[in-house]
């Protein structure tokens, strides 16, 4: 009898606390519906005063945070409000991008992406299932000079699924009163660059290359995008990888682009890399405390506003080659594509914000301010940038780094394949070498557990 | 409605609440953590196939965490071997000393401060140029300049000492707390009895602390097991993985390398062996009055 009581006073206060529950949650709808229709009625009221009928609409676009001001100046200004009367943009800002594809990740998993955000090429391929593509007779398309250089970008229709926002490519920034003064010249080749490196440090003035190898990343421009150019026959590097069980032989672009990087570790021209961080770097050639950085295109902008002197300042192309009658190979990488969410309530305004920030307007001011390659035409400017000045000087091809394919990305998660790592090891002085072997044994493990032929 | 169905009702309505957020936001994630550790999910996409024990296979196999485990482990052996000191620490500090206060307040204070700023302080102090060496130049210790961050035989030890640093007080703030509890009727028969401070502190102090010590000794197990802020802030596992720990391994694997199967099958394995190194400290570690 007792335990029937009990039994009955459970489902009574269930039922009690469901009823209060549901209550609740009828309260709320109610009341966001109410919202929602005196917001309708609000934004009706201001389209008819406006003597427009377009809704008010609120976007969300994921930046970063280092751009954060100028989205947020460029938005203030009249010419936006020219283009989207509509439209108020709910900037969100991430410090790196690392942080934005781990946050992009699991706002994905949420339903939860951002009407615009910008995504890493290699990253594309991760996030396919939430991005509504740019249609291929889209202008914004049509005017995209980068928009066909990745195969992977597009879909099984055609259309593609980024569109590429800016291009970087890498190059040695050095300083130019450093090398009229110990009587150096821009190097042709590879042995060249490190006798060159060797001629500094003999100095006694200057640390030849600022590597800000604390922070792992700095490293790439030679365990990532070297063996990219020294592998220049193959387009597609990467996605090759996946097609071997050993790729990482004596004579694989990697294992030579690492010999490369040795070469120079053991000329000790970069002082204590893993004691300086990618800051300490900036900050060690805007001092003149050393004479070169290795980067891309957007160390330019820090140099300027760290207080480089910008007329001391030059760059040439990574000299990867061993003869000087060998052309060199300089790497190029879309940095960002502009990608919009399936999902997006608006997906109309999501795209007319892009185009919006793709005009002359912004994306001049925005090139010029990031240092970086436009992808669409711009009017030309009256002066020359240090990139310009030496792509008129220099010769040199440029290839551009093609991100890996489904195949390699699953190997590459597989065996958490990371040329930052061994790069990074490589200047603990950890043999390379081994690093490779015991990457090739992974690799063909991988391909057979993953089924990969 | 009688009595008893009355007080059944209020005590069964008043624990609903608290059960049904236990099971949402406990029972229910653990057991999807559960599951997800037998599958190959990426995080991606929606589906996902079973694989059995694969992942803990895998996982066994990885020299990564094997690297970022033996790190563990120097945080918790370094950890355990300062708990008698904080022990003694925190005895001075509960005695009638001047200004205990002050130095409580010292003592406690690393633990409050931020993380971040934590990290990047000592980011900052070890650096080549930083504060460290400095001193020891000073001292002419030259010899004894390190790049306490950089190199691979040093770096673990430099972070564990941030970390001592950071938790000592915590520790010894709750050991002042425990030996407040300990009437002083104790001391003084003692006292009078002719024990020395050593013997007090042995047969009075310590069994009197004793709950407190084995929380110690869990937090610290746990601690040292789940460390992540200060290896991920100032090295971020680096040099490679050289200065990594189980849990800095386990956030690259998940959101790095799309593996969150694999960092599911960690997480558990994380809770195992929190209970397995709990159970068998509290077998060998046994405080006697």
């Amino acid at each position: 009898m007792n335990k029937k009581k009990w039994y009955s006073g459970m489902v009574v206060s269930t039922l009690l606390l469901t009823a209060m529950l549901s209550a609740c949650g009828q309260n709320t709808n109610s009341s966001s519906t109410d919202n929602a229709a005196k917001t309708n009625a609000t934004n009706a009221a201001k389209a008819s005063n406006n003597g427009g009928s377009e809704e008010k609409v609120k976007l969300t676009v994921a930046v970063f945070a280092e751009e954060l001001d100028f989205w947020q100046q460029k938005i203030a200004e009249p010419s936006f409000a020219a283009a989207l009367p509509n439209v108020t943009v709910d900037l969100q800002s991430f410090a790196n991008a690392d942080e934005l594809t781990k946050t992009m990740k699991i706002r994905q998993a949420a339903n939860e992406f951002p009407d615009v955000t910008y995504l890493k090429a290699a990253n594309l391929i991760d996030f396919q299932s939430t991005i509504a593509p740019w249609k291929k007779d889209d202008v914004l398309v049509q005017s995209n000079k980068f928009v066909s250089a990745y195969e992977n970008n597009k879909t099984p229709e055609g259309d593609y699924y980024g569109l590429p926002m800016k291009v970087m490519s890498d190059w040695v920034f050095y300083r130019k009163s450093v090398f009229q003064e110990l009587g150096l010249e821009i190097p042709k080749t590879w042995q060249q660059f490190v006798d060159l490196s060797v001629k500094i440090k003999d100095s006694g003035k200057y640390q030849p290359i600022a590597m800000g190898g604390k922070d792992k990343w700095p490293v790439y421009p030679f365990a990532e995008w070297l063996p990219e150019a020294i592998g220049k026959s193959q387009p597609t590097l990467l996605s090759d990888l996946a097609k071997s069980d050993q790729p990482f032989t004596a004579v694989s672009p990697f294992s030579k682009a690492f010999g490369k990087f040795d070469q120079l570790i053991k000329a000790d021209v970069m002082g204590k890399a893993l004691d300086t961080s990618w800051t300490d770097a900036e900050n060690m050639i805007v001092n003149k405390k050393a004479a070169m950085l290795v980067a891309a295109n957007f160390f330019y902008p820090d140099y300027v506003k760290l207080g480089g002197d910008v007329g001391d300042l030059g760059v040439f192309p990574i000299p990867d080659v061993d003869n000087e009658s060998d052309t060199i190979t300089q790497v190029g990488q879309v940095d960002l594509f502009f990608v919009l969410s399936k999902k997006s309530a608006h997906p109309e305004e999501a795209r007319k914000v892009v185009a919006w920030f793709m005009g002359n307007e912004v994306y001049a001011p925005y090139i010029e301010r990031t240092g970086m390659v436009a992808t669409v035409d711009l009017p030309a400017s009256g002066t020359k940038t240090v990139f310009q000045e030496a792509a008129d000087t220099l010769t040199y091809k440029q290839k551009m780094l093609i991100p890996g394919d489904e195949n390699f990305n699953k190997i590459r998660n597989e065996v958490q394949f990371d040329t930052h790592v061994i790069g990074q090891y490589m200047l603990t002085g950890k043999d390379y070498q081994k690093s490779l072997e015991d990457l090739n044994e992974k690799w063909a493990k991988a391909r057979k557990k993953l089924g990969i032929q | 409605m009688s009595y008893n169905m009355q007080r059944k009702l209020i005590i069964v309505s008043f624990l609903l609440i608290p059960i049904v957020l236990l099971l949402m936001l406990l029972v229910y994630p653990t057991l999807k953590l559960l599951q997800m550790s037998f599958t190959d999910w990426d995080g991606l996409t929606s589906g996902f196939q079973y694989i059995g024990f694969d992942n803990y296979k895998e996982l066994l196999q990885s020299e990564e965490v094997w690297v970022s485990l033996k790190n563990n482990a120097t945080y918790f052996i370094i950890h355990l071997a300062f708990i008698p000191l904080e022990i003694v620490v925190a005895s001075v500090l509960v005695s009638k000393l001047r200004a205990a206060k002050f130095y409580k307040v010292i003592v406690f204070m690393p633990y409050i401060i931020n993380g971040v700023a934590v990290a990047y302080m000592f980011a900052f102090f070890f650096s080549p140029d930083g504060s460290m060496n400095q001193v020891l130049h000073l001292f002419g210790l030259d010899r004894l300049s390190q790049s306490w961050l950089s190199d691979t035989h040093v770096v673990n030890f430099t972070l564990v000492f941030i970390s001592l640093w950071k938790y000592s007080g915590l520790h010894i703030i709750l050991f002042i707390a425990a030996m407040q509890s300990i009437p002083a009727d104790y001391y003084e028969a003692a006292t009078i009895d002719g024990a020395s401070r050593f013997q007090q502190l042995r047969h009075i102090t310590v069994p009197g602390i004793k709950t407190v010590i084995e929380l110690i000794l869990f937090l610290n197990v746990r601690g040292a097991l789940q460390v992540f802020d200060i290896p991920f802030l100032v090295t971020n596992g680096g040099p490679g993985y050289d200065s990594s720990t189980f849990m800095v391994y386990t956030i690259k694997t998940a959101f790095q390398y799309n593996h969150f199967g694999l960092a599911a099958a960690m997480a558990v394995t994380l809770m195992i062996l929190i209970g397995i190194v709990s159970f068998v400290q509290s077998k060998l570690i046994t405080i006697k009055g």
